[in-house]
């Protein structure tokens, strides 16, 4: 079956690299995808959110024409030594390679006609992304981040997966600033993130599921349990092969805190402490044990992962005053599994996720 | 002649991937490799004319022996390294590379390796290899669940049909010969894939 047509022209108008192409034909590609190369390794030596003030990166779509700009403030050779000037906030890849840098650059609106342009500002207080655009001859287009990284080109990659799951947790899960999980709060009146929506189980899942297909190298399928199809053969709710090795990964989520019910109208009659996660934990463990009687050639690994919303006192929909020291209180409460794991060196109690209310900390 | 190709193909796309993503692994060669031959068929070349096939494994990952036999040999005579995950480029695979890109064969499939390597500058690798899932060969092998060729007829009426639309859509066999990057149609062939898997109003990756 062919492609909508319709489906085409939607995503052609949401696609930069289109813009580009459009505008400026090949050189405008070449140029695109020299300042994405820049971008990319810029940050790998100095991280996004880092710069405070912005960031700037252009390269020329057909260098014999001026520009007319400023000359630069500073010259590097490397984007290491870029990195490292604290003034640093607009970087052009001049005609020998070199990078030319300024602390604060000519204006988008002055070169974009002879450019193209990446802008980056970091997220203000209410948003949790960055905003970045690409900018060419004519217009400007946005560049997707939907997994909330720190930036769109500093999307993050992983071979093992406890290096994946401390990024998740810290930079993703903990202020809920992937898209699926901005999904998964109940939204009161203040959107303090008090209570979780009706059984989040299925977007914490998601949320993580879809971070690992696209952030975990070589791995052969991340495959996430369908409810009405549970089985045997696939209890946990996440499950990771990779390529060429018998290596498996059986994930647990479990979920601590309160909840809607179905109607959305009151907290549900259930809450979860950590009694929950403990229960996961010898839940893990069968499935780990069971999955070695049917491969007892392959290394599995169980992890739990642990999604902990409680905060103390909550006790209506929508919930009443809260103190900073009540919505914060479970921070640093880690769950402790009583022995469940002496001698286990197959299963791992990844970070537990504290997932941040929208409180001031006491 | 598939073992001359395969060769070529694998040190250009581990070339091209050595310092943006600090090399790249045998099954990530393997992905882009297959992402090329789309971009072949795309503008309407015989899938015979590639130069090597491609089965796909039950868990739906391109596989090519030719492609793999060729990742290792160009480790073997040192045009590339491995520190056990991923490989990247020698000085003297770059100066291999360089002659064989000299060869005419090889300067017309650089385009379609470069036009895919260039895809994952704007998209992680794994979310290019989660994103292939629901191409129709992978998607058919996927749901019989067993090693089969790719490019059979089903699956390959089901890929043009798609291909063509977009082409069409394009209109890339009227461009200028100054718009020919290839990014351009991996960017939206990867990105309309990954809606496929996302249902109707799924996100955009990257692009």
């Amino acid at each position: 079956m062919p492609f909508d047509p319709a489906l085409m022209a939607d995503l052609a108008e949401e696609l930069y690299v289109l813009h580009v192409s459009k505008a400026a034909q090949d050189p405008g590609v070449d140029a695109l995808k020299l300042v994405i190369r820049t971008a990319k390794e810029l940050y790998s030596h100095k991280q996004p959110d880092l710069f405070a003030g912005g960031l700037m990166i252009f390269s020329s779509i057909d260098d014999s024409v001026e520009t007319g700009i400023d000359e630069p403030d500073r010259q590097f050779d490397s984007l290491a030594d870029a990195a490292g000037w604290h003034e640093l906030h607009t970087i052009r890849i001049n005609e020998a390679g070199r990078f030319d840098a300024w602390a604060h650059g000519p204006a988008i609106a002055d070169i974009q006609h002879l450019a193209i342009v990446y802008s980056y500002q970091p997220p203000d207080a209410d948003l949790s992304t960055p905003s970045e655009s690409i900018h060419y001859p004519g217009g400007s287009a946005s560049v997707p981040n939907t997994n909330g990284y720190p930036s769109s080109f500093a999307a993050p990659t992983f071979w093992e997966l406890e290096d994946a799951f401390d990024f998740y947790a810290r930079r993703l899960a903990a202020r809920s600033t992937c898209k699926f999980l901005k999904n998964v709060w109940a939204v009161d009146s203040d959107d303090r993130r008090l209570v979780l929506v009706n059984t989040p189980e299925v977007v914490f899942r998601e949320s993580l599921t879809q971070y690992l297909r696209s952030t975990l190298r070589d791995a052969k399928s991340v495959r996430i349990r369908e409810e009405q199809n549970a089985s045997e053969s696939h209890p946990v709710d996440i499950q990771v092969e990779w390529q060429m090795q018998t290596h498996l990964a059986l994930i647990e989520v479990k979920w601590l805190g309160k909840c809607l019910n179905v109607a959305g109208t009151a907290l549900a009659r259930y809450a979860y402490s950590d009694a929950r996660a403990r229960e996961g934990m010898e839940q893990l463990i069968g499935y780990v044990d069971a999955l070695y009687e049917r491969l007892p050639d392959d290394d599995v690994l169980g992890y739990l992962v642990v999604f902990d919303a409680r905060r103390w006192g909550v006790s209506d929909w929508e919930p009443a005053e809260i103190t900073p020291i009540n919505a914060w209180r479970y921070e640093h409460s880690e769950v402790t599994y009583d022995g469940l794991l002496d001698g286990r060196t197959d299963i791992r109690a990844s970070p537990r996720i504290f997932l941040e209310p929208r409180v001031a900390r006491p | 002649m598939h073992e001359s190709v395969a060769t070529f193909d694998a040190l250009q796309l581990i070339a091209l991937t050595s310092s943006a993503e600090n090399g790249i692994s045998e099954s990530e060669v393997q992905t882009l490799a297959y992402v090329a031959c789309i971009l072949a068929l795309f503008e309407r070349h015989e899938v015979s004319t590639w130069g090597y096939g491609f089965s796909v494994t039950p868990d739906g990952a391109p596989f090519s022996s030719a492609l793999s036999d060729a990742t290792q040999t160009v480790c073997r005579l040192g045009w590339c390294v491995s520190d056990g995950r991923q490989m990247t480029i020698t000085s003297n695979g770059i100066t291999e590379l360089k002659f064989q890109t000299a060869l005419a064969p090889n300067r017309i499939r650089s385009r379609y390796l470069e036009g895919s390597a260039a895809l994952a500058l704007t998209m992680p690798l794994p979310a290019i290899a989660a994103a292939l899932s629901d191409e129709p060969g992978l998607d058919r092998a996927l749901r019989f669940g067993r090693v089969v060729r790719l490019f059979g007829d089903i699956a390959l009426e089901k890929l043009v049909e798609q291909l063509t639309s977009l082409n069409e859509f394009l209109r890339w066999e009227d461009r200028d010969a100054n718009d020919d990057d290839l990014l351009v149609p991996a960017a939206m062939w990867i990105e309309l894939m990954s809606r496929s898997q996302a249902g109707e109003g799924g996100h955009p990756h990257a692009f």
